[in-house]
């Protein structure tokens, strides 16, 4: 049999809540996004799995109505272990702060990450997202009178679950390459996408932090679907 | 005349395979099972269990299913609805012995921190043999993408069709990892399929688990894997060794591969008779793959005249023992 190897490109999208209350877990959350992707690349590498290359994004969402132009803050691809230096630096530069009110445009956040320039080369690919929130969401549009509310985001959430769904309605993830990690709380809208949405995991806590046990499943469920 | 059983387990982490499987020999039958224990929808742990995975757990638990549920119905249906009654005694069996192993064992621990629809309890994918040489019969039975073959003098016939969403041919599939559409797991409905079809007078006849045919770059080269080894070996403890060898080579997921012969006196025969195939199949689909350094442009073309013969998912309509449902 001739040499047959297959290689992956591997794109994540980090979401992270950067508002006031997640002051207290913020660091937390950039530890566990800067391990989470070693600890994918180191997991498929023990299982023979060669990344040919792996990007990373960084979406920092707090809420357009309290925080202004701060309240969606999106980084290119950094292509990793290459620009490195600059996905920590990138990291580094989240701030908890703002908010306003309980709930947080968490949704919009979701449709920039669905959104994003996801690589279509590469034999296999993984488009994986991830947001870290300790908050429920508002709905969508919520932030539509702010002036800096973004164009063309989806109008609902049931656009919204299209632009996941379906590669041809305004997503543009490949389906079969797509997947979702959730550390949010039981909140509405986060447990209705875990519950309607396909290739998710909703890690139902954000502030507690994950047991040991709970990680691993939780990694073992990223990396045993690449 | 049913031959001897060849056997192929090999895990990319040893003693933590998430595959699984049965054998079970009687004078006149067979029965051959594959499972495939889903890791990503089955990571979570069970302390109690070993620390094992539900996806570990779950392809043993299919398996000893399976092999308990043959005990006493060994023939193969004649007719779909025959067919029928018995995939429904086996859905429900398997169903009881998920949902009560669930109960038992996994309850307490599924505190409901992580959920989604990434997340099962003990998910696997099976797919069962029957060979009945009373009737002349076979039978496959399975649920997810652990498949079913044929090998004869006419080429690798694969009978089983993947549950996986949205449509994809045994070509494409090996790249576009389509999720699973079904599949065994504790707390929901288990369906399964039938592809019942007579035995073939000489041939082979296979399980295995995704990891052994992504192993090739296309349905041809993985026919081309088995003949090769074959053809190369003196008897079948060689053929098995070789194939093994060859398949951990470019291991990527556990994998296992069950076969059984019929209509062989011995391994002699076996070869001699596969020899003309093997020489057509190197002419006519590996060789101009492997001079264009294995492109798939050429590939593709050749799979679409691979696959006429290659396809046999689907029942004949007009052979009435040979149907699915």
């Amino acid at each position: 049999m001739p040499d047959y190897k297959l290689t992956y490109h591997v794109d994540m999208v980090f979401c992270i809540d950067a508002t006031g209350s997640m002051r207290h877990v913020l660091d937390f959350v950039k530890q566990n996004a800067l391990n989470l992707y070693r600890d994918v690349a180191a997991e498929m590498e023990k299982k023979h799995k060669t990344i040919d290359q792996l990007r990373v994004r960084v979406i920092a969402f707090r809420d357009y109505i309290n925080d202004g132009e701060e309240a969606m803050l999106s980084s290119d691809f950094f292509v990793l272990p290459q620009q490195a230096q600059m996905f920590y630096e990138c990291m580094d530069g989240i701030e908890a702060k703002g908010g306003g009110d309980i709930p947080e445009d968490g949704l919009e956040a979701l449709g920039y990450a669905i959104r994003s320039d996801w690589t279509r080369e590469g034999v296999k690919k993984r488009h994986i997202i991830v947001v870290w929130s300790d908050a429920p969401t508002h709905e969508l549009g919520h932030g539509k009178v702010a002036p800096w509310y973004p164009e063309g985001m989806a109008e609902d959430f049931d656009e919204l679950s299209l632009w996941w769904e379906d590669e041809q309605l305004g997503g543009g993830m490949d389906e079969n390459a797509k997947r979702l990690l959730i550390f949010a709380p039981d909140a509405p809208d986060w447990s209705r996408i875990s519950s309607e949405w396909g290739q998710v995991i909703h890690v139902q806590t954000v502030s507690e932090g994950l047991l040991d046990v709970e990680y691993r499943q939780v990694l073992d469920a990223v990396c045993n679907t690449i | 005349m049913l031959g001897e059983i060849m056997v192929i387990h090999m895990a990319v982490v040893p003693d933590n395979g998430e595959d699984s499987f049965a054998v079970s020999s009687l004078p006149g039958n067979v029965m051959l099972c594959v499972a495939d224990g889903c890791g990503g929808l089955g990571s979570k742990r069970y302390d109690k269990l070993d620390h094992r995975t539900g996806a570990y757990l779950a392809s043993r638990l299919a398996a000893r299913t399976m092999l308990n549920w043959t005990t006493d119905r060994t023939s193969v249906p004649w007719l779909p609805q025959d067919g029928f009654y018995q995939l429904l005694d086996l859905q429900l069996e398997v169903e009881a012995t998920f949902d009560g192993f669930a109960k038992t064992h996994c309850q307490e621990e599924s505190s409901c921190r992580i959920v989604g629809s990434m997340q099962r309890t003990l998910p696997t994918t099976l797919c069962a043999l029957l060979a009945d040489e009373k009737n002349a019969a076979c039978s496959f039975v399975w649920a997810g993408d652990s498949r079913g073959y044929t090998l004869d003098a006419d080429g690798l016939h694969q009978y089983t069709k993947d549950d996986v969403r949205g449509h994809a041919d045994a070509m494409d599939s090996l790249l576009l990892d389509r999720p699973l559409s079904n599949l065994i797991c504790a707390g929901q409905p288990v369906k399964l399929h039938m592809r019942r079809f007579a035995m073939p007078q000489k041939g082979l006849l296979f399980c295995m688990t995704d990891g052994v045919y992504h192993g090739a770059s296309s349905p041809m080269e993985l026919e081309m894997l088995l003949l090769d080894t074959m053809q190369h070996s003196a008897n079948q403890d060689r053929w098995q060794r070789k194939l093994e060898k060859m398949l951990a080579a470019v291991m990527q997921d556990d994998m296992t591969l069950l076969c059984c012969s019929c209509g062989f006196a011995d391994y002699d025969e076996m070869k001699l008779y596969y020899q003309p195939r093997f020489e057509q199949l190197k002419q006519e689909y590996i060789t101009p793959v492997r001079r264009k350094r294995g492109n798939r442009e050429v590939a593709r073309i050749l799979w679409e005249r691979y696959k006429e013969h290659y396809d046999r998912t689907e029942g004949m309509a007009d052979d009435q023992q040979d149907w699915r449902i």
